[in-house]
């Protein structure tokens, strides 16, 4: 589904993704994790087109992504949440998920003109979204007045309006409390996980063994290990990477 | 009805439309210094439709407006990839361009013996066609109002349809709107060029107002006063603007015992909302309340 070619991107003098080869197979649930600042937000970066990759290249369902506008590459099924929560706040609930689907369907001006958020299909699709997130009761609250996990919820609600093949998760559980993140790891084995194929960020360790069957391992830049979960959990190099970040800080 | 109220009520209509084209553009997440040059664009461009080529008011207006959309698409196709301050600096450089093109431009012809048409930094006279037409002041009001009316009209339908979702959703994050998988410089331009037609049809409704134009009455404050009506009135809903525009022209103009400490009242007033209420009285907030309220007192849950 999706291939990554030893990509490289360079920021002047930081080498943020060095030679980074990666495969994702339909259906699967792919873990990326690694210390902070090992590339893991930037690789979704240059996935979802924000960065041009110094060198390399991407394959989504063999057609070659990189070079193409954000835009475009979103139209070819792939969504993906924001590490700092991206919501509209000014926007309510609803309208934050119903803005997400215009694209879909009837991208002419005139027809965006046309149809307003009352048309029925819109709606329903919309609201059952809402009811599988929790969030349907405060569907007319504006986002910037939920709480913090239930901002987070409305992000992926927002990426699945879509329907998306690849979904890109970037720390969905970021300032949650454990009791949270396992109502989140379960909202989204529920939701997105049939659905489609997950990349998924994350920093806590018991989510990401409950959801993932593959892990990838970045550190500085480089892929250090990739394999199930309790294979790469035993790898030196990884124990290495985490636990002489750790070490450090306890230092 | 007073000659003095039709005036007042007129020039409010007048300057709404000013209003509501930088509301548009505060939809966007924009702030621009330069929609005064597409009032003046049309000002000029449909005076001379209808004094020099006598063209019919009606066919003026939009030609004026047409006019002004075009050189508004055109500015948004050189400023799309300009943000916050750069693009105030730019529809800043635009505007004062446009402004002192028309204090060097001449272009006359003779009519009846007298001499029409631009007239550089003279300004351009002999606007007459309201007199030519017998249009009295009360009826001259009710065509810049129906005018005003009708684009009040579109905004509301905008406001409900997608396209204004995704304007809303443009003017407070960018990146996440192209993450939505829509095509931001398309709708950037769009409501450029929408921005520019409104203005530009209070400029030819001016123009016929008032018979005369200079380019001095086109300066940067024009612009500046149609984007502090929006900031009082409230970016929450179009009605924001004519709020805006109804405080400052009907109340702090019309009421003779502030009259000269007008702009000192004026001033205060602004720097005063934007501390408490930074996005106007009506903002998105006390707006969604509105609804809310209305919608559970006189709707059945859907």
């Amino acid at each position: 589904m999706l291939k990554i070619d030893s990509l490289s991107q360079q920021f002047e003098a930081v080498n943020a993704l060095i030679d980074v080869d990666l495969e994702v197979s339909p259906g699967e649930v792919l873990g990326l994790i690694g210390p902070n600042g090992s590339g893991k937000t930037t690789l979704l970066n240059v996935i979802t087109g924000l960065y041009a990759p110094t060198q390399g290249e991407i394959f989504f369902q063999s057609q070659k992504i990189n070079g193409l506008k954000t835009y475009q590459i979103i139209h070819l099924g792939i969504s993906r949440t924001f590490q700092n929560l991206r919501i509209y706040g000014r926007m309510t609930v609803f309208n934050n998920i119903w803005g997400a689907q215009h694209s879909l369907s009837d991208r002419g001006i005139r027809r965006q003109f046309l149809m307003s958020r009352n048309q029925k299909k819109d709606r329903e699709k919309v609201n059952h979204l809402l009811d599988l997130v929790g969030l349907y009761e405060r569907r007319e609250w504006l986002a910037k007045q939920l709480p913090l996990p239930d901002q987070r919820r409305l992000e992926l609600a927002r990426a699945l309006i879509r329907a998306p093949q690849l979904l890109l998760l970037d720390e969905p559980a970021g300032g949650m409390t454990p009791k949270e993140t396992e109502a989140m790891a379960s909202l989204i084995q529920k939701i997105a996980i049939p659905g489609c194929t997950c990349i998924i960020i994350e920093h806590k360790m018991d989510m990401i063994t409950a959801l993932c069957n593959r892990l990838c391992v970045l550190n500085f830049g480089s892929k250090i290990a990739e394999g199930t979960p309790s294979e790469v959990l035993k790898n030196p190099l990884v124990l290495e990477a985490y636990l002489g970040y750790e070490e450090g800080a306890h230092a | 009805m007073d000659d003095y109220l039709v005036t007042v009520l007129s020039n409010i209509g007048m300057i709404s439309f000013i209003a509501l084209s930088c509301y548009l553009l505060f939809l966007i997440g924009e702030i621009s210094f330069g929609q005064q040059a597409f009032f003046a664009i049309s000002a000029y461009t449909s005076g001379m439709a209808t004094a020099m080529w006598g063209w019919p008011l009606w066919i003026g207006l939009l030609w004026g407006g047409g006019i002004a959309a075009i050189a508004a698409a055109l500015l948004g196709v050189m400023t799309f990839r300009l943000h916050s301050m750069y693009f105030s600096i730019a529809t800043l450089a635009f505007a004062e361009m446009i402004r002192l093109w028309f204090v060097i431009i001449t272009y006359q012809i003779e009519i009846e013996g007298e001499m029409v048409g631009p007239d550089g930094a003279e300004g351009f006279r002999g606007i007459r066609w309201v007199f030519e037409n017998n249009v009295t002041p009360l009826q001259y009001m009710g065509i810049i109002w129906g005018i005003l009316i009708a684009v009040l009209i579109f905004f509301l339908l905008l406001e409900r349809s997608r396209l204004g979702s995704i304007f809303r959703m443009l003017g407070e994050d960018g990146l996440l709107t192209e993450m939505q998988g829509l095509n931001v410089v398309r709708y950037r331009i769009l409501a450029s060029t929408f921005a520019g037609f409104i203005a530009g049809l209070g400029g030819g409704l001016y123009a016929h107002f008032a018979t005369y134009v200079e380019p001095q009455i086109f300066n940067v404050m024009l612009g500046v006063h149609g984007m502090a009506y929006g900031l009082i009135g409230g970016l929450g809903t179009a009605l924001g603007p004519l709020i805006g525009v109804t405080l400052d022209i009907g109340f702090l103009e019309s009421v003779r015992a502030i009259q000269g400490y007008r702009m000192i009242v004026f001033g205060g007033l602004v720097a005063i909302l934007i501390i408490f209420m930074p996005r106007g009285i009506l903002d998105e907030e006390r707006v969604n309340r509105i609804c809310l309220f209305w919608r559970r007192r006189f709707h059945a849950q859907d």
